[in-house]
């Protein structure tokens, strides 16, 4: 996954921009506890976004603890103390983070591919610990990553049924309680997982059409060069389409702590990246190349 | 239930910001913006809380704790079900008249597998199965695919109204009161001109002072 999901920081409140770099840090600590340093290499927003929605629904806030960690080891910074809900998006970032290691490695040609398969190698163990956690969702997500490589091999041209593979994938991180809070966040991480495909796609238009790679957004409408300004209006429109079902999906859960951070990065900071990507100025903006504060 | 809980407000409230607090609820999962959304039946629920919740506020606060309730606002649920589709039989003639009529009921039901299906095994291809495919479409969250079928539609029958407000709707023309992010998004950006210039021209006219 991608750095598309973030907060616009200018808008966030002091101490709401400190927890979300404390969850952050929370997340890589729970990782690291969990799975060892390796997969703390591929924290992510996306997943510190999952962290803080899986644990909307809790009453309190803890305390946060101050740990040191490989990427600040002389200041103690402030983390989110490991709960059920950082546990939960540990394990799902490993998941999600060793199929997309498996992807690159079927997908990708030369160093890369090469690169992809050291890395899967090295992942496998806490691959397999994860997968024993969370048996179904990984189920899940390995039938919906065959689909999806099954409709790259054959070309597909329709975005709806690629981004619908990657959209169950992300869909599947979403906890088993069965009661209408799983309806609602399935719906809304579905259309996350479809907003960050096709705008990924969107994003890596020039690139795919360089080295002749398969693109949905390319293939939809017939690109030959890679300016988005033709296609602009109608990509914008069912990308907007799936950022108000994310919103709609949003208001229906009952959400008790982080509410304006949330919302933050729901309501402002994913139509500020799907902006940028569609005005070719998301790179610019710092892309997605930096970690850790925002 | 407590109702002041539900919209958010407190007993020391005014009945004008209790009314504010139910209209910005209201608009928010009013039965429009959930028009084929799957989770129509759970907006729907909440809908009908808050309107509850507004109604023994008023009715407390009126000292008639007995009821007598209020029609909530003026605000009408929507009577049809889960909103905008027409759910009805439609007097079909033709090859395919059973089997859409079968389709409109599946969709109806939310059986969307059965209804794309039994599309699929349609003889034939005209207005109407464009439409129905790019109902199956909307439903699903494929709002590309949706808008290509629904476009399609319209071409074929260019009279026919329910395509044309299926297709509007789709693309946000109409009934769309909820939430429009990147028009906010891009709204930001016309402010931060509008301040730019702004400065500009107070820089330009404390100059000239």
């Amino acid at each position: 996954m991608f750095g598309f999901i973030r907060p616009v920081k200018p808008e966030l409140r002091v101490k709401e921009a400190d927890r979300f770099q404390q969850v952050y840090c929370g997340l890589c600590h729970a990782i690291r506890a969990r799975y060892g340093r390796f997969y703390t290499l591929f924290l992510s927003y996306e997943m510190t976004f999952f962290a803080l929605v899986a644990g909307c629904g809790e009453q309190t806030t803890p305390q946060p603890c101050r740990k040191r960690c490989d990427a600040h080891p002389l200041v103690r910074r402030p983390c989110a103390p490991a709960d059920a809900a950082l546990e939960r998006a540990a394990d799902v970032s490993v998941l999600l983070t060793y199929h997309k290691l498996e992807d690159s490695r079927a997908d990708e040609k030369g160093p890369k591919r090469l690169l992809a398969a050291v890395l899967c190698r090295l992942g496998r163990r806490g691959y397999e610990r994860a997968r024993s956690r969370l048996p179904e969702e990984d189920a899940e997500m390995v039938e919906a990553l065959a689909e999806l490589q099954a409709l790259e091999r054959e070309k597909c041209a329709s975005m709806d049924r690629a981004a619908d593979a990657s959209a169950r994938m992300t869909a599947a991180v979403v906890p088993r309680t069965g009661d209408a809070c799983e309806r609602v966040l399935r719906q809304m991480f579905y259309h996350i997982g479809r907003w960050v495909y096709l705008l990924d796609a969107a994003q890596d238009v020039g690139e795919d059409l360089e080295q002749d790679n398969y693109n949905p957004v390319v293939l939809r409408y017939g690109l030959r060069t890679p300016g988005l300004t033709e296609i602009r209006e109608p990509l914008e429109r069912t990308l907007e389409r799936s950022l108000a079902d994310i919103c709609m999906a949003f208001d229906l859960l009952d959400v008790r702590r982080d509410a304006d951070l949330i919302r933050n990065i729901i309501f402002l900071g994913m139509p500020l990246a799907t902006k940028q990507v569609l005005d070719g100025t998301y790179q610019t903006n710092g892309g997605w190349g930096r970690h850790g504060s925002l | 239930m407590d109702p002041y809980k539900v919209l958010g407000v407190t007993p020391q409230t005014s009945d004008d910001d209790v009314k504010r607090a139910y209209r910005e609820l209201a608009r928010k999962y009013h039965p429009d913006n959930y028009i084929n959304n799957p989770l129509a039946d759970l907006a729907e629920a909440r809908m009908k809380e808050i309107n509850e919740a507004y109604d023994m506020i008023m009715n407390e606060r009126a000292g008639n704790t007995a009821g007598g309730a209020s029609s909530a606002g003026g605000q009408q649920q929507g009577g049809q079900q889960y909103g905008g589709f027409n759910g009805q039989q439609r007097a079909y003639s033709g090859a395919n008249a059973a089997l859409y009529s079968q389709v409109r009921q599946a969709i109806n039901q939310g059986n969307l597998g059965m209804a794309e299906q039994m599309l699929q095994r349609a003889a034939g291809r005209d207005a109407e199965w464009f439409y129905l495919m790019g109902t199956v479409y909307y439903r699903k969250g494929w709002y590309d695919e949706a808008a290509r079928a629904y476009t399609q539609a319209c071409q074929m029958d260019p009279s026919n109204m329910e395509y044309r407000t299926a297709l509007n709707n789709l693309n946000m023309t109409g009934g769309y009161g909820g939430y429009r992010p990147m028009q906010e998004a891009n709204m930001c950006d016309m402010c931060m001109q509008l301040a730019i210039c702004n400065c500009c021209l107070n820089a330009c006219c404390n100059a000239g002072c």
